[in-house]
């Protein structure tokens, strides 16, 4: 098994090559047949990766110990749902899954281009084959990143096993969402290159790639969400972030994306920001690679501690090789990426979303500084320095602020210059919302300065999202006929991107609520010791110690400790954390347990006990205001996303009259 | 000339905000940045308030008396196992924290100048079985296939 893997892997390889290079040589010399060759070679590649990953895939389902990474991470007691997800619990694993995911969108983007796009899709696809080629390479290459590798011991009779933490669904989804969105910017980044190359710059590129960006861009947001979810649920200290260096990773192309996701939208418009655009693109794909070089490499301490230090080298090399070529192509090609228009007001749509791009790329950037400072301050100083998340909380909470006051504006503002007359008619109703939140705040008694200006721009924004679906809706009734829900839904579907876009951004503002609340109103009780029947009291709630439960299985011992939950004095419920122990990796697990509302959450983490009865143990108690409503965001941010991304017979139609137009032209 | 200035009023905007961004960051740097070094640096430069360490576990040093009780262990120099530092920690223990070959740690807190640690931080980071296993001459990785 393990030889047809490693083969397949080999093979994997010399196709990428080949498809790096013979659809460019095909194009310069002219003959169809080699460039279509080199393209059809992504069909194979796609079908040798998929044969790797389908052979990991039955090792593991077999239990085929004598590979090691399937030893690694499966044993015989592990259930069939988390044997599937154990293929990219590791750094050969994930790799791998990286270059399937990247195979079969290469192979989508021919399929989806056979007919059109004819000059840029040779270029397209060899900028991704030469991406597979990179990844396939670290495969083959590299001890600990090749997933077929024979394991030493031979063929043991019982696996090593997962890591219990990653026996959860969040596991199963973060890792792929992420990946989905990580594979997903390296094609419009291919796009953008290809147009660079052929000088074909127009918004081709941009129209081309417009679903693989939104899907990427919602693929990576729901990975990052889980990813959270995942924390807060099993990590067991409260949060859901630590700007720890990984969930960074993944965050700063999340910003970057967000302001390409915008930023092209007024190229669409206005043909305007065209350099920028593709510098978007370029630090977005760059940071994909950084990310996943910052989770593989072990460079730096975190949860994330599977990484491993040989293949780290290489990703900077490529990283370097992927800024130098695509910015000193961005520049050869400065001349012909005049805009057509000019930015006009400081107070217009254009300029409303260059702030917004300004502040992603800004966060963005000072988020790379705080990953990257023990590294260079030991470079500049000599003495290796590093920051936690007091530094990323003072820099990203001001700027994410202002950030949220633009959500509100940008989509209603007016293009070119707003009058006074265009912000009263928007502005007014939400700004007066925003007001009486404020006020009624304040009435109730709060005190924290950031936490009412977060709640009052919140209500601004969803009162400017309300009323455009509420504007749209009696327009669309009045000029229909129809009752108010069907002109509602027919208002979504004539036109899904923008509103689809409006719902991400009500999610996107709950979610903020929810950060708001749980950052600004947490309170804690750690290191509490507590013998039975004793308490303690949190804000309104008081959690008592009342049972404890212990047996030991032959891989671990489990500890259940019983609270009794009450708040002022009403019983709510009980939590029962749990802590377990696994002999053979000689790890603890920490399962926490939470009372959860709307309005917050009293979460319980069992931190040790007293074997084997529980006379005493130490509890982490915390009360989390409004932590509910970060996930309920993210279900609505992920709705929208689905809206945008719902396929758009009209939009479809519009294009392809576009590609006709254009391809008439070039016939002339 | 008009266009000019109109592109000169966005660039000096654009400007103005990116500085504001970097000052807010180089404020935030100057407010939380804490020194990182290893066991044998710290031991070098004396008591020191507010840093980071990095260094390996001994093993058969972690002592862990009643519940609630500080967890104490011993940490030596990753380049110099006769460096070594008494950590004394109270909080909670990560997952990853056990007593096997090789487990990096990261702690943070006070330095007071004589061989003792009071950490109020604890990182840990555990080589896989497999490079453990290496490393103590059970059992050597084979050649790739």
């Amino acid at each position: 098994m393990n030889q047809i893997g490693y083969t397949a892997l080999l093979l994997a390889v010399m196709l990428a090559a080949y498809g790096a290079v013979m659809p460019v040589v095909g194009a310069r010399l002219g003959r169809r047949d080699l460039i279509q060759s080199g393209l059809h070679s992504a069909y194979a590649l796609a079908a040798v990766v998929g044969v790797a990953a389908v052979v990991l895939w039955i090792a593991m389902m077999t239990r085929d110990y004598s590979n090691y990474y399937v030893w690694q991470y499966t044993s015989n007691d592990l259930n069939g749902f988390y044997t599937f997800s154990a293929f990219w619990a590791g750094n050969a694993g994930s790799l791998l899954l990286w270059l399937l995911l990247l195979a079969g969108f290469s192979a989508t983007v021919v399929y989806q281009n056979r007919v059109k796009n004819r000059e840029l899709v040779p270029y397209v696809v060899s900028v991704l084959m030469v991406v597979s080629l990179f990844f396939g390479l670290l495969l083959v290459a590299f001890e600990g990143s090749n997933p077929f590798e024979a394991n030493p011991m031979g063929s043991p009779a019982q696996g090593n096993g997962l890591n219990p933490m990653l026996e959860n669904p969040g596991m199963v989804i973060h890792p792929v969402a992420t990946y989905l969105g990580y594979v997903g910017f390296a094609v419009p980044f291919a796009f953008a290159m290809a147009a660079l190359i052929t000088k074909r710059l127009g918004d081709f590129w941009i129209r081309s790639t417009r679903r693989w960006t939104l899907a990427g861009w919602f693929f990576l947001t729901i990975g990052n969400l889980v990813g959270a979810w995942w924390a807060y649920v099993t990590l067991g200290w409260g949060g859901f972030w630590a700007w720890d260096p990984v969930e960074n990773a993944s965050f700063m192309p999340w910003l970057t994306g967000t302001a390409f996701l915008h930023s092209v939208m007024i190229q669409e418009k206005k043909d305007m920001l065209k350099v920028w655009n593709i510098v978007l693109i370029i630090m977005t794909f760059t940071l994909t690679i950084f990310g996943t070089f910052l989770t593989r490499s072990g460079i730096i301490n975190s949860v994330h501690s599977f990484g491993q230090a040989s293949v780290g080298p290489y990703f900077i090399a490529f990283m370097a090789l992927t800024l130098v070529f695509s910015l000193n192509l961005l520049f050869s090609r400065l001349d012909l990426l005049k805009s057509r228009n000019e930015l006009d007001s400081l107070l217009s749509r254009e300029s409303s979303f260059l702030m917004n791009n300004l502040l992603l790329v800004g966060m963005a950037g000072t988020v790379l500084w705080g990953v990257l400072w023990p590294i260079l301050s030991e470079a500049i100083t000599g003495d290796k320095q590093t920051v936690g998340p007091p530094f990323f909380d003072t820099v990203i909470r001001p700027i994410g602020l202002v950030f949220m006051f633009l959500t509100g504006i940008c989509p209603l503002i007016a293009w070119r210059r707003a009058t006074f007359a265009n912000l009263s008619k928007n502005f007014m109703y939400p700004g007066g919302t925003a007001a009486v939140v404020l006020v009624a705040l304040l009435a109730f008694g709060m005190t924290h300065v950031w936490a009412l200006i977060a709640f009052t721009l919140s209500a601004f924004v969803l009162g400017t999202i309300f009323m455009e679906f509420a504007r749209g809706t009696l327009v669309r009734r009045e000029m229909t006929g129809d009752n108010i829900f069907k002109a509602f839904t027919s208002l979504v579907r004539r036109n899904k991107r923008r509103y689809g876009g409006y719902i991400v951004h009500a999610g996107v503002i709950l979610f903020l609520i929810g950060v708001t609340g749980h950052y600004s109103f947490q309170e804690k009780a750690q290191n509490v010791q507590l013998a039975k029947g004793e308490a303690v009291t949190v804000g309104d709630y008081t959690v008592t110690y009342e049972e404890f439960s212990s047996f030991n299985t032959d891989e671990k011992s489990v500890g259940q400790a019983v609270f009794r939950l009450e708040e002022d004095g009403k019983f709510l419920g009980t939590a029962e954390p749990v802590r377990e122990f696994y002999f053979a990796k000689d790890q603890p697990w920490t399962r926490v347990d939470r009372h959860s509302t709307l309005l917050r959450d009293v979460y319980v983490s069992l931190m040790e006990y007293e074997a084997p009865d529980g006379a005493t143990i130490t509890v982490d108690v915390s009360v989390n205001p409004l932590t509910s409503w970060l996930w309920i965001g993210g279900i609505v941010a992920t709705l929208g996303g689905l809206i945008a991304l719902w396929p758009d017979r009209r939009e479809e139609r519009r294009l392809a009259a576009r590609y006709e137009r254009q391809a008439r032209l070039h016939e002339v | 000339m008009h266009m000019g200035n109109k592109r000169t009023k966005f660039v000096i905007g654009g400007f103005v905000i990116l500085a504001a961004i970097a000052s807010l960051g180089w404020y935030a740097m100057s407010q939380n940045a804490v020194y990182y070094y290893e066991v044998a640096e710290v031991m070098d430069r004396g008591a020191a308030d507010n840093v980071r360490v990095a260094g390996t576990l001994v093993n058969g040093t972690i002592e862990k008396g009643q519940v609630g009780d500080p967890l104490k262990f011993k940490i030596h120099d990753k380049a110099d196992e006769a460096q070594v530092l008494y950590v004394t920690y109270t909080g909670a223990v990560p997952d990853t924290f056990t007593d096997e070959p090789d487990v990096e740690v990261v702690v943070e807190g006070n330095y007071s100048g004589s061989g003792t640690f009071d950490a109020n931080f604890l990182l840990a980071k555990c080589p896989s079985k497999y490079e453990a296993a290496a490393e103590n001459g059970e059992q050597a990785p084979s050649d790739k296939q």
